[in-house]
């Protein structure tokens, strides 16, 4: 009995939302991009916390997830929270998932998507798991109708390339790639034949050089000394003097979801004001 | 009455020791639990959440720091034997860094998803991948220095594969996922992870304390050792063989922890002495009671949950094995 009494003094401690005789089901979210459906979908009262990564540069919803406990993804704080239902999108500790499992807790899984179609998807899915169908459909409705404008509106016909801090860049086959062809420009890695993510080389920049350079997370600190180390270079400082610089916050790009749209929709304006970073 | 013998007194220390910080381990963690809940839950008490907590959750990450933490102790102590060399760890043979390869080939193509046994089998996979290099080289040239080398290029060659993965990492989430992995944890795992590694495990304690009676035959010298009919190219694969499977189903199961085989065998020499069969056992208690002991520490510690048991583990045996250092550098000339 005092454990229990322990326990429950935990969950306050914690601030876990009291149950509300509404029927909504309640849930914890594991990862950065589940928590980013969570937010999107779930009512306040719904949501008894949230991954470590919710509030951070990269979180769509960052602001939302202020107002909303953290855990640290441990299965014994999770199962005392008492959540109805755990999502997870398959990133973090890969033991949890099977462990939360085991103990009997519903976990919805969704996988990271490859297409904006997918992720709309899902988000059909976890909003009937959260009991939220009406807000996912009016979420993929409007996810549609700007996915249709940008596809009406005419190619823009540059080159693009996408290189991120530790010198990623993508070819075809990725949301990402995706996002730049919805922009309404080239993705130079997809037509030079490159497929999924790989290692931004300086010497292919040089040889096809894009007439745009999509940056992103560089506002993440994820830590990486070898941030714009490339950009650095003498033959890629020459190279880059005719290269705009098209640099998109993270929160649109860290997670293959429906606001991928609206990245795009910002790589697109961006290019045609002619609003370019100055500097790498 | 006579006085009880040193090592007997040393052993109970240890147990004592040992026990408490078990206990602790059972103690400790979100739910607030008193000593008595530690034990109606343990055995039996009609309140399933509390049976939940300590059974399901506490009691197997206890179980799995003390198997793991003994063997990285018996692995150091071994390794530091075969090297005659007190900085030897099961680090520098490559074992450590081409498991943790194997585990990052999962985690970054995402097939931990697939299936729960694919990073144990993994890490495991490739840890006896990079042990029968290893076995290769020993077969062709016996000297210690060619075996140190030899661990040395297999550690940086799987190191940099390691950070290749790192860098083609898509995203921050990526990335972090499988720098944390690296750190260790013995959080979130179940008697179902131990029980997938201890075959594994026990094979590697049983070729290793086979190889401790003619490592003491080497403690003088590698001449000495083999006029006296050591077998030496045997002996070392015995080590390399023992070092590989238990250390390599460790690391799949718990991620990378550092500094526990190089710390738990120096904790216990100055007790027990230097012969490798007498501080095998010592060796293994000692590497439990530091593995266990930082475990504690992370759920004790406010905001301890950020801290993974890696960086924990060498944020304590850093500071004792420099004083260590020091206190013993008369005698490490």
């Amino acid at each position: 009995m005092k454990a229990l009494l322990a326990i429950s003094g935990l969950l306050v401690a914690l601030g876990a939302a009291p149950a509300f005789g509404d029927g909504l089901p309640r849930v914890i979210s594991l990862d950065s991009c589940s928590d980013q459906l969570v937010l999107a979908l779930a009512e306040d009262r719904q949501i008894i916390a949230l991954s470590q990564d919710s509030r951070g540069a990269f979180s769509y919803y960052a602001a939302r997830a202020e107002k909303f406990p953290q855990h640290f993804g441990t299965a014994e704080e999770i199962l005392l929270l008492g959540p109805d239902l755990v999502l997870s999108t398959g990133a973090g500790d890969p033991g949890l998932v099977t462990m939360l499992e085991r103990l009997g807790i519903r976990v919805v899984k969704t996988g990271l998507p490859n297409t904006i179609e997918d992720a709309l998807d899902d988000l059909g899915e976890v909003g009937a798991a959260l009991d939220q169908p009406g807000k996912a459909a009016a979420l993929s409705q409007k996810t549609e109708a700007e996915l249709q404008a940008l596809r009406q509106k005419p190619a823009l016909g540059q080159s693009a390339l996408y290189v991120s801090p530790s010198g990623v860049t993508t070819g075809s086959g990725t949301f990402l790639h995706q996002t730049i062809e919805l922009a309404g420009l080239k993705n130079l890695m997809a037509e030079e034949g490159g497929q999924g993510w790989s290692s931004f080389k300086v010497e292919a920049f040089i040889k096809f050089k894009p007439d745009i350079l999509i940056t992103s997370f560089f506002n993440a600190r994820i830590g990486n000394a070898e941030s714009w180390r490339f950009a650095a270079h003498p033959a890629m400082q020459a190279a880059m003097a005719d290269v705009s610089v098209v640099d998109i916050p993270s929160r649109y790009l860290s997670c293959p979801a429906w606001y991928a749209v609206e990245g795009a929709a910002l790589i697109r304006s961006k290019v045609e004001e002619g609003t370019f970073e100055t500097t790498p | 009455m006579k006085p009880l013998p040193k090592t007997t007194i040393a052993y109970g220390g240890l147990f004592i020791l040992l026990a408490f910080v078990s206990l602790l381990s059972l103690k400790a963690g979100p739910a607030t639990l008193s000593f008595g809940d530690v034990f109606t839950g343990l055995f039996g008490s009609g309140d399933p959440l509390l049976e939940t907590i300590v059974r399901d959750l506490r009691l197997p990450q206890l179980l799995l720091g003390l198997v793991v933490g003994g063997t990285l102790g018996i692995a150091g102590a071994s390794l530091q034997a075969l090297f005659k060399n007190p900085l030897a760890e099961p680090g520098v043979i490559g074992v450590s860094s081409s498991a943790a390869l194997g585990a990052v080939i999962v985690l970054y193509f995402g097939f931990a998803g697939f299936t729960d046994i694919a990073l144990p089998l993994a890490a495991i996979g490739m840890a006896l991948l990079a042990m029968s290099l290893l076995i290769l080289v020993v077969l062709w040239d016996v000297s210690v220095l060619t075996l140190i080398l030899a661990g040395v290029a297999l550690n940086s060659f799987a190191a940099s594969l390691t950070a290749l993965a790192l860098n083609l990492s898509p995203n921050p989430f990526a990335f972090n996922d499988i720098m944390f992995w690296l750190m260790g944890s013995l959080s979130n795992r179940s008697l179902a992870d131990l029980t997938l590694i201890l075959p594994f495990i026990v094979l590697g304690w049983g070729v290793l304390f086979a190889a401790t009676r003619p490592l003491k035959a080497t403690v003088l010298s590698d001449e000495a050792a083999h006029s006296l009919g050591v077998n030496l190219k045997l002996t070392k694969i015995m080590v390399i063989i023992g070092v590989a499977l238990s250390v390599g189903a460790s690391i799949a199961v718990t991620g990378v922890i550092g500094f526990v085989g190089l710390v738990a065998p120096h904790m216990v020499r100055p007790l027990f002495g230097h012969d490798p069969r007498s501080i095998f056992i010592p060796s293994a208690m000692a590497g439990a009671l530091i593995l266990v002991g930082a475990d504690v520490l992370i759920r004790i510690l406010p905001h301890g949950g950020n801290l993974r048991i890696g960086v924990m583990t060498a944020l304590l045996g850093a500071p004792f094995f420099l004083y260590y250092v020091i206190a013993t550098r008369r005698a490490m000339r």
